[in-house]
């Protein structure tokens, strides 16, 4: 694992106030994290800001689970 | 002013004031002022003609809150299309409902043009055109318009059902401004702060047309920098030194910033809201609670309590119909917020199911007259028109004391979320696609937890199915809900054939449906509450 895509688990367990061993990759975000619009650009934001990287519009609603978010951090951070 | 052309042609003297565009940091990106952004916009339109696109053509504009939109928007106008700014994907899993609303508004509009940015019209599935850039020195010939004419369309639904189209004349949408702008007094000495999306009414007309109108100073934001960062908003005010600002937004927005913003996190930030004179507060049920709290985190910060302006509309009606007082405090009587009185030149009356008026204190639908009545829906042939006899039938109860509105509930089968309004239907067409078995449907409806409002889901099964099915398929609708809607169903349960309360004719029965549901009278096969898995 990168150490950007570290960071972004941590991001997401602090953002979504999960802990880190439900955040598998297949762990869905809104269905099974039961994370909230509010929290989503949250986390959107965290990541961007903290990573310094761009998520697209179009990108943010292709990711759904916490596998898709880290596949995109490893790719662009 | 009679037209939307007279507006945007007044609006090209302004030579000082303009729109300030912020990134989705919300940090500022360029600002230029309104001359500027007509003297583009003439060019955009002039661009839409030579790009083909007729008279009476419905544009839809899928970009992000900004000049680019603001201008494709007026150049629209300009070249007689009729413009119509759209939601974008839903962040986390909303791109393929988002291909199913895009295609949606094809069939409903098959002469429809989309203008959308490389990234996401790569991704609609249908031909789009990149927004056009302003050439220089063109110009949109002058055209002349009838105030009836359909000036543009706002959309009201749009998941997997047919689209509705909302249609704004230039009359509706003077008649409209004319009317806020009286009842707020606002004019050019305001300036304006908007982090809400332009699709949604109070965002389009309550503030960027009204700043419009009134050449006052705006400073755009994304709804996405607001709803990440609430802070961003409450500082864009604050800093908005020697104007007295306006800004509203839905209920949603006021308590996310009580919830967001405790008072540690204010500490240091220079904050002073004493210049916000009109905090309007609609597009939702105003709830005292979230008022009071409001005042209680930024009363310290300067916010004036009597800034506050509830008030009620839909984008049936433009957008405003009742307006509070300015400078009174909200008004609370038996736990409804007043929302005050009509607009000008605006009629409420309150009717029971036969269309009778109600007297002062009775609850029944909440009608409608005036100018900012809008012209019909349009893209939907299946939706009854909302104004019948002159009258528009809101679908919303409430009551009338010596000409004051409360509103109280709803008739119309509507849920909201977060100051959006989701059809059942978009809810149930999953619960069915699901289950799919012969005479088994669904029925959605509100419940309100925590002060929110949340959906809940009754699918009816034969009863019979292997212990294991029922989850599965509870799996596979919240997935389905989630991924089109954006949020997770409060509570979806699974009830034997024929267990929903229905009508003579067979349409299930969402109200009553709601009531034994909350009355316990309903037998579940199986029930997932969030945060509380029972079987």
């Amino acid at each position: 694992m990168t150490p950007a895509e570290e960071k972004a688990l941590e991001i997401l367990s602090t953002v979504c106030n999960v802990p880190r061993e439900k955040l598998v990759p297949e762990a869905r975000l809104i269905q099974d994290l039961d994370i909230d619009s509010v929290v989503t650009l949250d986390l959107l934001m965290e990541l961007e800001e903290t990573l310094g990287i761009d998520i697209p519009e179009v990108k943010a609603a292709e990711m759904q689970t916490v596998g898709d978010v880290l596949a995109y951090v490893k790719e662009h951070a | 002013m009679k037209t939307v052309l007279d507006l945007i042609e007044n609006l090209g003297q302004e030579t000082e004031h303009g729109i300030t565009e912020h990134d989705r940091r919300g940090k500022p990106v360029v600002t230029r002022t309104y001359a500027e952004v007509v003297e583009r916009a003439r060019a955009i339109g002039a661009a839409f003609l030579e790009a083909g696109v007729e008279p009476g053509t419905p544009v839809f504009l899928q970009l992000p809150n900004g000049l680019q939109l603001v201008e494709s928007f007026l150049g629209g106008v300009l070249a007689g299309a009729l413009p119509c700014c759209l939601a974008p994907p839903r962040a986390l899993g909303g791109i393929e409902s988002f291909q199913a609303r895009i295609a949606g508004l094809f069939s409903a509009f098959p002469a429809a043009r989309l203008v959308a940015d490389e990234d996401t019209g790569e991704r609609c599935g249908q031909p789009y055109m990149l927004p056009p850039e302003p050439a220089p020195g063109a110009s949109c010939p002058p055209r002349e318009a009838d105030p009836e004419d359909v000036a543009f369309l706002q959309l009201t639904s749009g998941t997997t059902q047919a689209p509705r189209g909302v249609q704004i004349s230039h009359r509706a949408l003077l008649g409209n401004l004319d009317g806020i702008c009286h009842g707020g007094r606002q004019g050019p000495t305001d300036a304006y702060v908007s982090w809400l999306p332009l699709y949604h009414d109070m965002g389009l007309v309550g503030l960027l047309f009204c700043a419009l109108y009134t050449r006052s100073p705006l400073k755009l934001f994304r709804p996405e920098t607001f709803v990440a960062r609430p802070l961003t908003w409450l500082k864009a005010i604050s800093d908005f030194k020697g104007r007295r600002v306006i800004s509203t937004a839905p209920n949603f927005a006021y308590q996310h910033c009580v919830n967001a913003l405790p008072p540690k996190k204010l500490e240091g930030q220079g904050l002073d809201l004493s210049n916000w004179r009109l905090a309007g507060c609609g597009a939702e049920r105003v709830r005292p609670e979230t008022l009071e709290a409001f005042n209680a985190s930024f009363r310290p910060h300067g916010f004036p309590s009597n800034a506050f302006l509830p008030c009620y509309g839909m984008a049936e009606a433009t957008l405003a119909v009742t307006f509070t007082l300015l400078d009174g405090e909200p008004r609370v009587v038996d736990g409804h917020v007043s929302c005050g009185w009509p607009v000008r030149n605006t009629e409420v009356v309150i009717r029971d199911v036969e269309g009778n008026p109600q007297p002062d204190g009775v609850d029944g639908e909440i009608t409608v007259r005036g100018p900012g009545l809008c012209s019909g829906y349009t893209g939907d042939a299946n939706v009854p028109q909302p104004v019948r006899d002159g009258w528009l039938h809101t679908g919303d109860r409430g009551h009338l004391r010596d000409g004051e509105l409360f509103v109280t509930g709803r008739y119309k089968d509507l849920i909201i979320v977060e100051g959006h309004n989701v059809d059942p239907d978009e809810i149930e067409f999953h619960g069915d696609q699901v289950v799919q078995l012969p005479g088994c449907r669904s029925g959605a409806f509100s419940v309100e937890v925590d002060g929110r409002e949340r959906a809940v889901l009754v699918v009816e099964t034969s009863g019979k199915e292997p212990a294991e099915q029922l989850p599965a398929w509870a799996d596979e609708i919240g997935s389905r809900v989630a991924n089109s809607l954006g949020f997770k169903l409060y509570d979806l349960c699974f009830l034997r054939r024929g267990g929903l309360p229905t009508t003579s004719s067979g349409k299930v029965q969402r109200s009553k449906l709601r009531e034994r549901y909350l009355a316990d009278e309903l037998t579940f096969l199986w029930q997932q509450r969030a945060g509380n898995e029972t079987a």
